[in-house]
């Protein structure tokens, strides 16, 4: 009888700690959920305040690219005391941070790949795989895109029409190639990013705030495989084209794989990847703060600044 | 009308009773005898049901002869008219009663009665440590036979307790003449004394003021005694001690102080892995000091996670703060601070150790004693990281508490 009384006792105890096991108010591990995915960290806070001697009042956009074996994470900034920076990171690792004048050298917080492994473009400034300043006089449009030895600047010339601005690697003047959008609607592209082997472009429609995102396996497949009216479902496979989704708050992404989308659920941030191919996944980020996120767009990493702590984070992602 | 038979039988159990009584008067100091009433059992085919009248007939037969024996081998009879209450084997309670009422033995007679057979049984004890000192028994057929078949085993059972007497000399004179003392922590703790070989304990009272002094007890030169004091939630305390000529100090009833705990366990939040914990008392069972190491992994068993092994350290000064050391549920305190180093196990991670500093100004606990000094073991922990690595500046897990559970095994 004393054994069953003790073993009583013990299963009791155990039947407390699974009740209060389950409960949200214990919460999960102690530690940020992400830090099972993380590659690295670095005090970017501390590195504003370095080059601007000011901490950091607001993070622009964040672009992860990676060019002939290189790679490098470039990060808008605006410091308390109003300076205005471009970072460029070392995409492995966050170190050896350079930063640039934003408004001093015509930079945009869009960021592409030059062609020929030449570098990183950033509005009038080129930038080499090591991010040194090379040249601040390129011709200026948001994007850039490059294949085959061409860098292609994307342009919305009319609210239905994306031109495709060609230049050689030297950004000599080529050609244009326009691709019909077949729609009414007030599409802005918002991002446009090349990654694991796609090229993929993010639209806005301004009146409805609903996105749509486009992937192609190359350029010329955009404006030669019948994709000319790129809104048009009947003309691009499935595969390479998701439906109209919404990011009730405003924050997409385009990876390769899919757009990300943020939301919020009672726990926090919730970042929800929408596949081109295949069903959606979820990622909590429990008990965070304001926060800043970017995804590369082979899909492989994706990057958060968190205010709160003044911390950038390199992670893999979670599909 | 009385048959024959039944009536000589009753003239015959009437003048043995007489000689009997006259034998005991002339031996009044002799050794005395504790006889019982006899201990009847009826016919099982019947529910257990005993002809009363039989039995009547047969148990005075056989008291009377044992009587009559005893008084002729030179020991004086004292009657106990209260039934034995515990049954077979009913040595401890019999040998413990002839002793308070000062014999040196005691007899206990047993008549089993089916249709036509009776089977008898006399069993004498040693008052001092309740050994079988002699005993005689068998079967008859029911019937005037039967009562010289009782008078023949009461005749060999004094037979053998004069030679069983005989070999024992100097026993009455290794009798302890002093009364022991317990002292004990527990208020109303019920004490109980077991010798040596017995397997039931001899309820000796309750501990009131902190002691009880044990009522006499023909307690034997040379014997260790295990003395132990039992409560309600309460673990029991034991003590063993040798009985000499000198009367020992008081017996202290105590678990003795703690040297150490060693605490084993997991909680929330790092399920996959092990906690271990060292505390040690600085003279005091109401104080520690600890460390604890814990080693455990993070993993949410999704696409492009590494597993993020945790080595965390824990060390600090802890306190029971209700409930006193013998009770089985303890409750307590304890604070202190931490590191906490966990190692990213990626491959390609440039980044792979943190170390976090931790302050833990509130941890709860709470023990309930198992068994000996095993216990179950459960913890609120409320600690607050400093920020200086992964864990965000502020409450560890928002606020929310951290429960462990475990083990605790503790040394004394």
């Amino acid at each position: 009888m004393k054994i069953l009384r003790d073993a009583g006792a013990a299963l009791s105890l155990l039947a407390v700690f699974g009740f209060l096991a389950s409960c949200a108010f214990v919460g999960n591990d102690y530690y940020p959920n992400y830090a099972e995915r993380l590659l690295a960290r670095t005090d970017l806070d501390s590195i504003v305040k370095s080059a601007s001697g000011s901490s950091i009042a607001e993070i622009g956009g964040m672009n992860y690219l990676e060019s002939s074996g290189s790679s490098a994470l470039f990060v808008e900034v605006r410091a308390g005391n109003g300076a205005h920076l471009l970072l460029a990171l070392d995409g492995s690792g966050l170190g050896d941070a350079k930063a640039y004048g934003f408004d001093a050298y015509g930079l945009s917080s869009n960021v592409g790949i030059a062609a020929s492994g030449a570098g990183y473009v950033s509005g009038k400034a080129l930038f080499s795989a090591g991010r040194a300043l090379v040249s601040d006089s390129l011709p200026s449009q948001p994007f850039l895109l490059s294949e085959a030895g061409s860098n292609y600047f994307l342009s919305l010339s009319a609210p239905r029409t994306l031109q495709f601005l060609a230049y050689d690697s030297g950004f000599n003047p080529l050609s244009t190639t326009s691709v019909d959008l077949a729609s009414a609607d007030n599409w802005e592209l918002v991002a446009a990013a090349q990654g694991g082997g796609w090229y993929c472009l993010l639209f806005r429609d301004d009146g409805s705030g609903a996105y749509r995102a486009f992937r192609s396996p190359s350029l010329a497949a955009l404006w030669s495989s019948g994709w000319t009216t790129l809104f048009d479902d009947a003309t691009v496979p499935a595969k390479y084209r998701s439906g109209a989704f919404r990011s009730d708050y405003g924050s997409a992404w385009i990876t390769a794989d899919g757009p990300v989308v943020r939301s919020y659920d009672n726990n926090g941030t919730v970042l929800t990847i929408e596949p081109f191919s295949g069903s959606s996944s979820d990622y909590s980020l429990s008990n965070m703060g304001d926060s800043s996120f970017s995804f590369g767009a082979s899909g492989e990493l994706w990057f958060m600044y968190e205010r709160k702590t003044g911390q950038l984070d390199e992670m893999r992602t979670w599909w | 009308m009385m048959r024959p038979d039944r009536a000589l039988a009753y003239a015959l159990i009437l003048a043995i009773a007489l000689l009997g009584a006259v034998a005991a008067e002339a031996e009044d100091t002799s050794p005395k005898v504790t006889l019982f009433p006899t201990l009847l059992r009826g016919d099982p085919s019947r529910g257990g049901a005993v002809d009363e009248e039989s039995a009547a007939v047969y148990s005075a037969a056989l008291r009377s002869s044992l009587k009559l024996r005893l008084g002729e081998a030179g020991y004086s009879v004292v009657e106990d008219g209260e039934s034995l209450e515990g049954g077979f084997p009913e040595a401890a309670e019999a040998s413990s009663r002839a002793a308070k009422a000062g014999s040196s033995f005691a007899a206990v007679c047993e008549l089993s009665l089916t249709p036509g057979r009776i089977a008898y049984r006399i069993a004498i004890y040693d008052a001092t440590d309740a050994s079988l000192g002699a005993g005689d028994g068998f079967s008859a057929f029911s019937g005037l036979a039967a009562l010289s078949l009782l008078d023949g085993a009461a005749a060999r059972s004094v037979e053998k307790l004069a030679a069983y007497d005989a070999r024992r000399p100097g026993i009455a004179r290794r009798l302890v003449g002093y009364r022991l003392v317990v002292l004990c922590p527990i208020e109303g703790a019920e004490v109980s004394v077991e010798l040596p070989g017995s397997s039931a304990p001899i309820r000796m009272g309750r501990i009131s003021g902190g002691r009880l002094e044990l009522p006499y007890y023909p307690f034997v030169q040379g014997t260790t005694l295990t003395v132990a004091a039992a409560a309600l939630g309460r673990r029991t305390l034991r003590a063993s001690v040798a009985l000499g000529a000198e009367s020992p100090p008081s017996i202290e009833l105590s678990e003795g102080k703690p040297r150490y705990d060693l605490l084993l366990g997991t909680g929330t939040g790092r399920l996959m892995g092990l906690g271990g914990e060292l505390r040690f008392f600085p003279g005091s069972e109401w104080l520690f000091g600890f460390a604890e190491a814990r080693l455990y992994a993070g993993y949410d068993f999704q696409q492009g996670s590494s597993p993020l092994v945790h080595t965390d350290i824990w060390e600090g000064l802890g306190s029971y703060l209700f409930f006193p050391p013998p009770a089985r549920f303890r409750m307590g305190y304890s604070m202190g601070y931490g590191i906490l180093v966990c190692t990213v196990t990626a491959e390609d991670a440039s980044d792979r150790q943190y170390c976090d500093f931790a302050l833990l100004p509130v941890e709860l606990f709470g023990e309930y004693r198992l068994k000996g000094n095993m216990c179950a073991w459960t913890s609120l922990r409320f600690a607050y990281a400093l920020g200086t690595a992964l864990l965000p500046k502020g409450w560890i897990g928002g606020g929310a508490p951290a429960l462990s559970i475990g083990a605790l095994w503790r040394k004394r």
